[in-house]
């Protein structure tokens, strides 16, 4: 297990000075995940571009982590997370992989929900944007499957977002990951094809689903059913009764990608034009 | 839409009871098929196939070397079997079909291609031919869904290539994706809680560049005329209702003779069916044979048995209800009126291959039954349906407690309630 309190000095050695100014962002996990400039070589020399490095906790992480590298691979989307380089380091003598993405800058969305809901032009833009990335992946047909709050990075002002950590996605001609019995994913946001069901051929309705839990909890300031997977499921409570502020036609379509049977939610193309429809005409 | 369920014979003697075809490839060779395309031919001779659709019938492709159909599917690309090429200057079709027979059986395989590849030549070769023969529609080849460890991969794969395909040979008529599924899968199940349903919808509606779904059901050998498993009933209307209420997709459904027409409740655009027993059902390995005049009855929605129980519902009080008069029914009708018999009345007489007139009989009631299900808007369509499927079962109902009627003689009153059966158990699933 990585010691998220680890030496960056050190730490910068052991990535031979590859990268460098790392500054701790967040921990958790699957590992440590830090601010860092990227060398052109172990000299230091010209400091090309601004990072996101993360270093995964341990063996455990690796299928995990090469599910995210050939995720990434051959992806240029302003929505999604662009892979700059992968690779592993010896600390401690343990190995640990890395991987290390084009800097987002901005807050993830979990954490800017901890001071209060967004406005319902920033969740229009924020839904605009994931679901701008859902279409993109699902035309390599890969799922992301864990789109939550955690793993949406919105911008500084709140006009767009980017959708970050694939390393749970599944290709549809891969056998699924599971651990445990459980499919991959964060409890409160699985669809209930992904959580019934056994977790193989998902489709991109999947993620619209996830994706309208994340928008009710980014309207609301907090997760709809408290994190409750089951009442999420069972409930199914109109947005508009959740937040009676919400403008009716985000309400309307925020409720239409969560509707319990995949094929009556939206395509995410569809869902990325109504939206950014809305985001135009919403104060 | 009634269309016809197109074999071997293109012909249909009032074209005008078929808004179009779908011809099937286990029915006629390749070369043939493109012999028969012709303008001419297509204005004149098939004016309902002005509307036309193939079905490659991929679905085949595992059938043994013994069946009668693998001679006319092998003459297809998809299917990987060389053939001879045909030069109508040196050889009839028969005399080619004849000298190529042998070849065509030995080298058919019996299995679908499964890596990418081969996947990709033969769905690039079926959209082709179809484009060749300007169909309406492509009709996606897609394997037999015949077992649920399977999990829809192949097929999805099939999906994949033809997005491919269609790309590739700039396709821009509408796209239907093949669903050829067993009822063995559905069969003895709850197909609310089966996974593998939502599986297919869940793939077929998140592939943007499928306009619509070409329905298929395989059913046993012992299957009659009217499809009669519920499971496999409710699943056909299930997968119409998600794929056309959800995901917005046009349906076709064949091979499920006038349930197709039942099935227009749940947003089926188009049903094709036939006057034969091939035409009616999907079962591995049938053949077109010579086959018995069939009485088709549309307020029973299914066949009263010409050689005797015709006679004896014609006696009864129900004649008016169940010997619908049509064009080819009216001279027999009169013949029964004035105390003849069905053997009296040449175009009915009980006996191999006079079929002529219990086929347009059939054609004109699918029309009829079309018109009648397609005049309801979609909102009130539902209800109309349920009422027609509850009369049918009354009339059936009554018939079956008739002791003059002879059972087992193709007279069908058993599906009836089967069908009303699934019809409210997806009204219960669906919420309409």
């Amino acid at each position: 297990m990585l010691d998220p309190k680890l030496d960056l000095g050190e730490l910068e050695v052991s990535l031979e000075n590859r990268y460098v100014e790392l500054q701790s962002l967040r921990a958790g996990g699957q590992g440590v995940v830090f601010s860092a400039k990227r060398t052109l070589n172990s000299r230091r020399e010209a400091v090309d571009d601004h990072v996101a490095l993360k270093i995964h906790s341990g063996a455990t992480e690796n299928v995990r982590v090469d599910r995210e590298i050939a995720a990434l691979h051959g992806f240029d989307h302003p929505c999604l997370a662009s892979l700059v380089e992968h690779g592993t380091l010896s600390l401690n003598g343990e190995q640990y992989r890395y991987v290390a993405w084009r800097f987002i800058h901005g807050t993830a969305l979990d954490e800017r929900l901890k001071g209060g809901p967004i406005s319902a032009k920033a969740v229009a833009c924020v839904g605009r944007d994931v679901a701008r990335a859902i279409d993109h992946i699902w035309q390599k047909r890969i799922v992301h499957r864990d789109i939550n709050p955690k793993n949406i990075m919105l911008s500084p002002r709140e006009d767009s977002a980017v959708l970050i950590d694939l390393g749970v996605a599944r290709f549809l001609d891969l056998r699924v990951l599971t651990a445990a019995g459980r499919t991959w994913g964060t409890p409160g946001y699985f669809s209930p094809e992904q959580w019934y069901g056994p977790g193989e051929n998902l489709t991109c309705h999947s993620d619209v689903f996830t994706l309208g839990v994340s928008l009710q909890e980014a309207l609301l300031g907090r997760h709809p059913t408290l994190g409750d997977q089951q009442t999420l499921l069972n409930s199914r409570t109109p947005t508009s009764t959740l937040c009676p502020t919400a403008p009716a036609a985000l309400a309307a379509i925020i409720d239409s990608c969560l509707h319990p049977r995949p094929v009556f939610r939206p395509m995410p193309s569809a869902l990325a034009s109504d939206l950014a429809r809305l985001a135009a005409e919403l104060l | 839409m009634f269309f016809h369920c197109t074999k071997y014979h293109f012909k249909l003697e009032r074209p005008q009871m078929a808004s179009g075809g779908i011809i099937s490839a286990s029915g006629i060779p390749s070369v043939q098929i493109l012999q028969r395309n012709k303008k001419v031919l297509l204005s004149k001779t098939y004016p309902h196939l002005a509307h036309r659709y193939l079905d490659p019938q991929l679905y085949l492709g595992r059938l043994p070397r013994t069946s009668k159909a693998v001679v006319n599917l092998a003459t297809y690309p998809w299917f990987g079997v060389a053939n001879q090429p045909f030069h109508s200057s040196q050889l009839t079709f028969k005399e080619w079909k004849q000298a190529n027979k042998n070849d065509l059986i030995n080298n058919w395989t019996g299995t679908v291609p499964t890596n990418d590849n081969d996947i990709l030549q033969a769905v690039l070769s079926c959209i082709g031919f179809q484009l060749t023969m300007g169909v309406d529609g492509i009709i996606l080849p897609s394997p037999l869904t015949n077992t649920l460890a399977g999990n829809y991969d192949l097929e999805g794969k099939y999906l994949d290539a033809a997005e491919e395909a269609c790309k590739r040979l700039a396709v821009t008529i509408p796209v239907f994706a093949s669903v050829a599924f067993s009822d063995q899968l559905v069969r003895g199940t709850d197909p609310i809680a089966n996974s593998l349903l939502s599986t297919i919808t869940a793939q077929i509606a998140a592939r943007s560049f499928v306009n619509g779904a070409y329905l298929v059901v395989e059913q046993p050998e012992n299957s009659g005329h009217c499809y009669n498993c519920e499971e496999g009933c409710l699943s056909l209307l299930m997968l119409t209702d998600d794929l056309s209420r959800g995901a917005r997709k046009t349906i076709i459904c064949n091979y499920a003779g006038t349930f197709g027409a039942i099935t227009m409740a749940a947003g089926t655009s188009i049903w094709a069916s036939g006057h034969y027993l091939s035409q009616r059902r999907l079962v591995l390995g049938d053949s077109d044979g010579r086959a018995y005049p069939r009485f088709y009855s549309k307020g029973m929605l299914g066949d009263v048995g010409v050689e005797k129980n015709v006679q004896v519902v014609h006696s009864g009080t129900l004649r008016g209800a169940i010997l619908d008069k049509t064009i080819d029914s009216t001279p027999l009708l009169a013949a029964l009126a004035s105390g003849s018999s069905v053997d009296l009345v040449p175009a009915w007489r009980y006996r191999q291959g006079n079929v002529s007139a219990g086929a347009g009989h059939y054609y004109e009631l699918c029309k009829s039954i079309d018109d009648t299900i397609g005049q309801y808007t979609p909102a009130s369509r539902v209800d109309a349906v349920e009422k027609l499927l509850e009369h049918a079962v009354k009339l059936s109902g009554s018939v079956s407690r008739d002791r003059n009627i002879e059972r087992g003689k193709h007279t069908d009153i058993d599906h009836q309630q089967v069908w009303l059966n699934a019809f409210k158990k997806w009204r219960g699933y669906s919420g309409l």
